[in-house]
């Protein structure tokens, strides 16, 4: 989407969701469905605007809906919680200058991969595990009482078996995969998934974030997943990779509700995927606020330049 | 479609034909029994539940739990993947319209061998398992390949002009103990990325899927569709399948469907490959009926393309060299 049809699409959007916000502030407490339906569709909104889009819900905490065996659902539409000055997609925003703490080997496969890696979901491939945690994207889950699947906006998943506490399978009966071998378990009202088995950045096409840091194949992934009230749902994320990182690590992370009635939707990644080489190596320029951008911040023009602008 | 083709692409390539012409070819051999096919009927079919049945599981308003990993009861002598599976001599009631956009598909690389998402009906026509999962709003089925599909149970309206889809718009209501999932709003063969089965058939965006789902037992699985696309088919095509419930501990296995590799772009031939009168493509020699395990492997077992079609005298992507990105 071009900066201009974003600024429109913003301008639009405020201004629907300060409308919005005088008369919902009347309408949120008179009734349960009001305060959990997804907001109407904007006029003429793209997919892309529509995915953004957020529930307002200023409401009193409700409760988190309940499995059928009494634990909490964590089903439903999930927008990522921005948190000011903090950069998006880096597995570092909740460190000392947003930087992990790599060792030796780590410094060299993230500089590896800022060399010679494209970036992996540029040309379609999975995501993986933990990646698609601080992905700005919003998600699915589709939770039952055995299965917990996050569904990604790239018509991709990954699945877990939700039962008793047991030990992850041993190494060597474990294939490497982007979204590793897991296993999930109650602990509480929070559930817990345990990753392993998973691909390595110094050879294989896996970063474990949007910055191309590295993930190796010792890394075991540690998600507490719950959701403390009907709208909100949080993270508390453990990368434990003695190979490049010199102590385990945390990543936090909250995401609100999107409304009943929202999901992803298709996409498919691979569709005109044929200028694979026009696609550079690496993340892009990190800046010191650890954001690796993804695109110029000054509005476009209101009139587009002719093509000379364009140097042809 | 332009494919780059690098002089490192090339060289490989003709050290891969030198190396099939002298006859000490890696790839599976007509004439000696491998065991691979075996191995991967295993993986990949249904061996039917014989003992007592075990009542279908309900959710607190009594309606059938349709979750789990589901394997294909095959049935012999039927075509999979053939959307004509169930019509006299597997003819399908195609329009001249249809029959234009089925050459027209013959002409394209098989968009599954491309990754791109495999759609409905195509999905539900595939030999491959799959797994349901599904709540009182959200109705999914996940696919080998990678992808999966989303319907909403949750009451709504068909929408009035929805974004055209592979899986097309699918909206579910039960119907008694049988879930009906009316799917509208589908991408076109015309666009050449979708086809309505293995067998290149095409689909349109008039077209619309109907799926009626009953687990009448815990073990098994009930799938009936009808398609009805007035521009590709002169009538309303019928299907219907049965699934088992996989043995415990079987779960889909990751696949990373990644077109941009060596194999890809160097390799690969249009179409569907040669049917036969029996309806069937087939995935190898003996008429194998599903495909091996690694599936349409490039590099290791869960990376690879919807294309592992056997071609007789041509490598598959399982083996090949290792990948060319090492160099």
């Amino acid at each position: 989407m071009s900066t201009l049809m974003k600024s429109k699409t913003f301008a639009r959007r405020a201004l629907l969701l300060a409308l919005l916000s005088v008369c919902v502030d009347h309408v949120w407490a008179q009734s349960r469905s009001a305060a959990t339906r997804a907001p109407e569709q904007a006029e003429n909104a793209d997919a892309e605007t529509e995915m953004f889009r957020p529930l307002i819900y200023n409401g009193p905490p409700l409760p988190a809906p309940r499995l059928l065996d009494g634990k909490p659902d964590l089903s439903g539409f999930w927008q990522g919680v921005r948190e000011k000055g903090v950069p998006g997609g880096n597995h570092g925003k909740d460190q000392p200058g947003f930087i992990l703490p790599l060792t030796e080997k780590g410094k060299r496969a993230m500089i590896y991969a800022q060399n010679h890696t494209p970036d992996p979901e540029a040309v379609c491939i999975n995501g993986g595990i933990p990646r698609h945690n601080s992905s700005g994207l919003p998600f699915e889950i589709l939770h039952t009482t055995d299965r917990f699947a996050t569904l990604y906006h790239y018509t991709t998943h990954r699945s877990a078996t939700v039962a008793e506490q047991r030990p992850l399978p041993p190494k060597d009966a474990i294939s490497k995969t982007y979204f590793g071998t897991n296993v999930a378990y109650w602990e509480s009202d929070t559930l817990v998934i345990e990753t392993t088995g998973l691909r390595d950045s110094s050879f294989e096409k896996i970063w474990l974030d949007e910055n191309g840091n590295p993930t190796s194949d010792q890394t075991r992934v540690i998600e507490r997943w719950s959701r403390p009230d009907y709208h909100h749902l949080q993270l508390e994320e453990t990368v434990i990779d003695p190979k490049y990182y010199r102590v385990p690590f945390k990543f936090t992370r909250k995401w609100n509700y999107g409304g009943d009635g929202r999901g992803v939707g298709e996409y498919s990644c691979n569709e005109n995927n044929v200028e694979r080489e026009h696609i550079g190596p690496g993340a892009g320029v990190i800046g010191p606020n650890g954001n690796r951008g993804f695109g110029y911040d000054a509005p476009l023009p209101k009139t587009p330049p002719s093509p000379d602008a364009y140097g042809f | 479609m332009s494919y780059r083709i690098k002089p490192r692409h090339m060289a490989a390539g003709l050290v891969l034909s030198a190396v099939a012409a002298t006859g000490s070819a890696q790839y599976r051999d007509e004439a000696k029994p491998d065991g691979i096919t075996t191995q991967s009927i295993a993986i990949w079919l249904g061996t039917d539940y014989t003992g007592k049945p075990v009542a279908t599981p309900r959710d607190a308003k009594g309606k059938p739990i349709l979750n789990g990993y589901w394997k294909l009861l095959h049935e012999a002598g039927k075509p999979d993947g053939n959307l004509a599976k169930d019509l006299p001599q597997f003819q399908l009631p195609y329009t001249a319209a249809g029959k234009a956009a089925l050459a027209a598909n013959e002409k394209v690389v098989d968009p599954e061998a491309r990754c791109i998402i495999t759609g409905i009906p195509r999905a539900l026509t595939a030999v491959l398992p799959f797994e349901i999962q599904h709540n009182g709003v959200r109705f999914a089925t996940f696919h080998q390949l990678g992808w999966h599909r989303l319907a909403w149970l949750d009451g709504r309206k068909t929408p009035v002009d929805p974004d055209p889809r592979y899986s097309g718009n699918g909206i579910g209501q039960w119907d008694g103990d049988t879930l009906v999932i009316r799917s509208q709003g589908y991408k076109d063969s015309a666009d050449g990325r979708v086809w309505a089965d293995d067998n290149a058939n095409p689909i349109s965006s008039e077209a619309v899927v109907v799926e009626r789902w009953s687990r009448p037992d815990y073990h098994h699985l009930n799938l009936e569709f009808t398609l009805t696309d007035p521009k590709y088919y002169s009538k309303p095509v019928k299907y219907a399948r049965h699934f088992v419930l996989a043995p415990e501990g079987e779960r889909l296995k990751e696949f990373s469907c990644e077109w941009n590799t060596y194999w890809v772009s160097t390799h690969l031939e249009p179409g569907p490959g040669r049917i036969g009168a029996d309806g069937n493509r087939y995935f190898g020699p003996d008429k194998q009926i599903v495909p091996d395990w690694p599936l349409g492997s490039v590099e290791d077992d869960g990376r690879g393309t919807g294309y592992w079609l056997y071609r007789k005298n041509k490598p598959k992507p399982s083996d090949l060299p290792p990948k060319p990105e090492a160099e």
